[in-house]
């Protein structure tokens, strides 16, 4: 069966869904910003879509054998960006191509999903102490080369992706709960040695808001909750919201685009937004239970997981919920690197969808 | 197939967890949206919409005839922003051109941490083209609204002058301030994150209410025939001041005020500050002789004498106890009438005695002294009236006669001496004519005299002083206001100042006047002149004031086409 399409698997739920995504994403990016942004986001849509095809074409067990040194040539990129890379507000997380640039990081967060997926494929029955810490390495290794960057969001997304992946891979309980305790151990030295002071300041002014509102550091999140706040049940109507118009707030086209639709659009459509998401979620979640070959599989958790973190986070940041990390709303927010990596990962759900192996193993 | 239902259990676990988690966004969502709806509203507001003030023009100055005294013009005013500034060496080297700046304080200016700082407020229309015409990056132009007094140092102290926010500091701009400056107006405008202003066409606004104009009862001629006259007065004797005001003597109008020294109130800082006040108010002197006709009303009303009564005038000197009155020049015996016609001292001392203190204190206290008559200028003083109970009972009565111990402004013994010239009223002094609104619609008026009391019988005023004092115009100390056209009636004054040092009376200071109305038949108007210090030789007021008091009837009647004299003679 290896190498069979069945095109009647392509999912006809999540195509028109992302189709819908896109869309709406594209009139809230003109909204929020001008022309010139929406030409640049339908050229990386356009990119996105031909490279969804093209990798559509190959089998993903290609990339299951490819996946190692993919793994280490993104991780190459990382180090050459920390130590060339362009320096935007003081942080070195882009490379530039004309006027379009390129952040590794992001395609980071799939790179280490394949090499998880790959080390993993075969353990369900033994998943021992030296192989949790072979994935925490493989994990934290590039996390931490992000942080350098530094780019929070991107990395700590890293962290439930890895945890999805383990749990699927059949980790125990045990092993699980100590992972959890770990990490709980660790933060406060992110605080100590790994946080910028903007970050610490970030969440701060989550913590205490009304405290520090007046420095800046929850200036993000009152502009956030305002812009959302004045929206009421139906909205100001596409490009009236004054917070946005006025530029008040603050990443409007980028990480505080759901501020911007739910201040333009109201609350009704705000909600419509969050459905569609959940539908795609509960799709993954059909995807992930017909999976039945493994490397296949975990990449379908892995991948979901990163795009359900990401949801979730930005939402709950734009709501003033969580603290503010720099993250992308997927198929909605402006930005080519992580417009490119959704439609990398989407294309692989398909493509795992589409060929939908047996377990090897088990037959 | 346990293996899978277990499965399926897990994941159908994580589906529920991974609805609740988005069912509770959407419940955070809906908090934020509907709940707190209003909160956020309102902070949306207040942050991005900002008030700005519309200012109202302020009212007009006009004289009786409608002329024009005070005038707010809108001009330019420059600022800048300096955040805004990128060269600041640039923007420096062409203001300080166009505007005749200092350099080096300019971009001191520009350099500061602000977003507005003023360049040059109220700039001349050059100025402003120049400025237009460069565009410089930063710097902007508002447009204010202006004082211009057009004729300069005329009537001056009447108008006042406003600080450069045209708030009212002196005169008719102090105290008619509320009137004139109205109501401001504001707009809301909306404003970005980075404070630029952007305009939206269904912006909150209100418009300013412009302030209504004050009319005056100045007559600008008569105000310039009278300051002429001062100006020439102040050539010969050089005074240290001197004041004149015109009254309508039917109404109690002021049609003329002035004082010198005097200041353009287009270029205030230039003068100093005595010459800013408005002296026919806010200083009193004792009126001396000018009192005496007053007084012999009181004996008139009284009927303890008649104009032809003869008085011993003990031959210019007179003793009293320890004290000694003299004439300046000697007579034997006067009539009545002759001691106000040659202004004796000892002639009127007994013709005050005869009243008795009780009598002539509240005869004089009648007439106001020592009172305000709240006048609709800032800072009239009220004189000096002693309380009968500190009048001496030896000398009071006698000095008071004499126009001494008591003391008015100028203001308040003209309006006094009207009192003669109408019949017998005394009338409330007005500034004003009326309020006119922005429309044009007149908004309060004030018509007619207004009469505080009747001072003395018309028969006393008419038939008893009015031939008196035109004698004393026609063959006594008053000869130099004499016209041949119209027919005048006054009385002179000369008084000792007061040392500041010892207050005992000066023997080389005075201060001499002349009070008077015409034509004498049916007066109109009357005239007071007050030379402070006169030098070059003369003080007296017949000689330093008269002259000016007769030219200052001579023209205003001319102007007001009364009829002169001897044309009403070849007439009949």
């Amino acid at each position: 069966m290896i190498g069979n399409i069945r095109t009647k698997n392509f999912d006809w739920i999540i195509f028109p869904l992302i189709c819908i995504m896109l869309t709406i994403g594209a009139f809230f990016i003109f909204s929020a910003s001008n022309e010139k942004y929406v030409m640049k986001q339908f050229v990386w849509i356009g990119v996105g879509f031909i490279l969804f095809f093209i990798l559509l074409y190959f089998d993903y067990l290609l990339f299951a054998y490819y996946s190692y040194i993919i793994y280490a040539g993104v991780l190459c990129v990382l180090v050459l960006l920390l130590i060339m890379g362009d320096s935007v507000k003081g942080t070195r997380r882009w490379f530039s191509i004309g006027s379009f640039s390129i952040q590794p990081s992001e395609f980071m967060k799939i790179t280490l999903i394949f090499a998880l997926a790959r080390f993993l494929r075969y353990k369900k029955y033994g998943l021992g102490l030296f192989d949790v810490g072979i994935a925490i390495l493989l994990t934290i290794v590039p996390m931490a080369l992000i942080m350098k960057q530094p780019d929070l969001g991107t990395a700590l997304i890293m962290v439930p992706v890895l945890i999805a992946i383990l749990y699927t891979a059949g980790i125990s309980i045990f092993y699980l709960a100590a992972l959890f305790g770990l990490s709980i151990a660790v933060s406060p030295l992110l605080w100590f040695f790994v946080l910028q002071p903007y970050q610490k300041m970030r969440i701060i002014g989550f913590l205490w808001p009304e405290k520090t509102a007046d420095w800046g550091a929850g200036y993000h999140r009152l502009q956030s909750l305002i812009a959302i706040g004045s929206g009421g049940l139906l909205g100001a109507g596409w490009g009236n919201g004054t917070q946005n118009r006025l530029k008040f707030l603050p990443e409007r086209h980028t990480d505080f685009i759901f501020a911007v639709i739910a201040e333009e659009w109201g609350f009704l459509r705000a909600c419509f937004i969050l459905f569609l998401y959940v539908v795609f979620f509960m799709c993954g979640i059909g995807i992930a239970r017909n999976t039945r070959e493994p490397f296949g599989r975990l990449v379908i958790v892995g991948l979901f997981t990163m795009f359900g973190t990401q949801v979730i986070v930005n939402v709950a940041m734009n709501l003033g919920i969580a603290p503010i990390v720099g993250m992308t709303l997927p198929f909605i927010s402006y930005g080519g690197s992580s417009m490119l990596t959704s439609f990398i990962a989407l294309s692989i759900i398909f493509n795992i969808k589409i060929r939908s192996k047996i377990d090897l193993a088990s037959e | 197939m346990y293996f899978k239902s277990m499965q399926r259990f897990w994941t159908n676990i994580i589906g529920f967890f991974l609805i609740l988690i988005f069912i509770g966004l959407a419940v955070n969502l809906g908090r934020i949206q509907i709940v707190e709806h209003d909160k956020y509203v309102k902070l949306a507001k207040a942050q991005q919409s900002k008030k700005v003030k519309l200012s109202a023009r302020r009212g007009l100055i006009l004289d009786r005839n409608g002329r024009k005294l005070a005038e707010s013009l809108r001009v330019g005013s420059v600022y800048a922003d300096p955040s805004a500034i990128k060269d600041v060496y640039e923007i420096t080297r062409h203001l300080s051109k166009v505007l005749k700046l200092n350099s080096s304080k300019l971009s001191q200016k520009l350099k500061k941490d602000k977003k507005f700082v003023w360049i040059k407020r109220k700039i001349s229309d050059e100025e402003l083209k120049e400025i237009n015409k460069l565009s410089l990056q930063g710097v902007y132009i508002e447009y204010e609204y202006n004082r211009f007094y057009q004729n300069g140092q005329l009537g001056s102290h009447v108008i006042g002058f406003t600080d450069i926010d045209e708030k009212g500091l002196e005169g008719i701009e102090l105290s008619c301030n509320q009137v004139l400056s109205g109501d401001p107006g504001y707009k809301m405008i909306l404003r970005d994150a980075q404070q630029s202003h952007i305009l939206t066409p269904d912006i909150e606004m209100q418009f300013p209410q412009h302030g209504d104009n004050v009319m005056l009862t100045i007559d600008s001629h008569i105000q310039r025939f009278t300051e002429e006259e001062l100006d020439n007065l102040c050539k010969t004797w050089l005074p240290v001041s001197a004041t004149a005001v015109v009254m309508d003597t039917t109404t109690g109008e002021i049609l003329a005020m002035a004082n010198r020294p005097a200041y353009d109130p287009n270029n205030v800082k230039k003068y100093p500050s005595l010459a800013r006040k408005n002296l026919a108010i806010t200083d009193y002197y004792e009126p001396g002789s000018m009192i005496k006709p007053i007084v012999l009303a009181g004996v008139f009303e009284n009927k303890l004498a008649s104009p032809d009564d003869v008085i011993d005038c003990e031959n210019g000197k007179y003793v009293m106890g320890k004290r000694i009155l003299h004439d300046s020049h000697r007579y034997d015996t006067l009539t009545v009438s002759e001691i106000i016609t040659h202004s004796s001292n000892i002639g009127m001392a007994k013709l005050g005695m005869l009243m008795g203190i009780e009598r002539m204190y509240n005869h004089l206290e009648q007439f106001n002294f020592g009172n305000r008559f709240g006048i609709e200028l800032s800072g009239e003083q009220e004189g000096i009236f002693r309380p009968l109970k500190s009048w001496s009972k030896q000398f009071s009565l006698v000095s008071v006669s004499i126009g001494h111990e008591i003391a008015a402004t100028p203001l308040q013994f003209i309006t006094i001496f009207c009192s003669i010239a109408n019949g017998g009223h005394l009338l409330k002094p007005r500034i004003i004519k009326s309020i006119i609104g922005n429309d044009g619609k007149v908004k309060e008026e004030y018509k007619g005299p207004e009469i505080i009391r009747r001072v003395m019988s018309e028969e006393v005023a008419r038939d008893l002083l009015n031939p008196i004092l035109v004698d004393a115009v026609r063959n006594g100390t008053g000869k130099k206001a004499f016209l041949t056209e119209y027919e005048v009636a006054g009385k002179t004054g000369t008084s000792q100042k007061i040392n500041k040092a010892d207050g005992r009376y000066s023997h080389n200071k005075y201060i001499g006047s002349f009070v008077a109305y015409a034509p004498a038949e049916n007066p109109r108007i009357c005239v007071l002149v007050m030379v402070d210090e006169p030098k070059n030789g003369a003080y007296y007021g017949g000689t330093v004031a008269a002259p000016a008091v007769g030219e200052i009837i001579k023209k205003s009647l001319r102007y007001l086409n009364v009829e002169p004299m001897k044309l009403k003679m070849a007439m009949h």
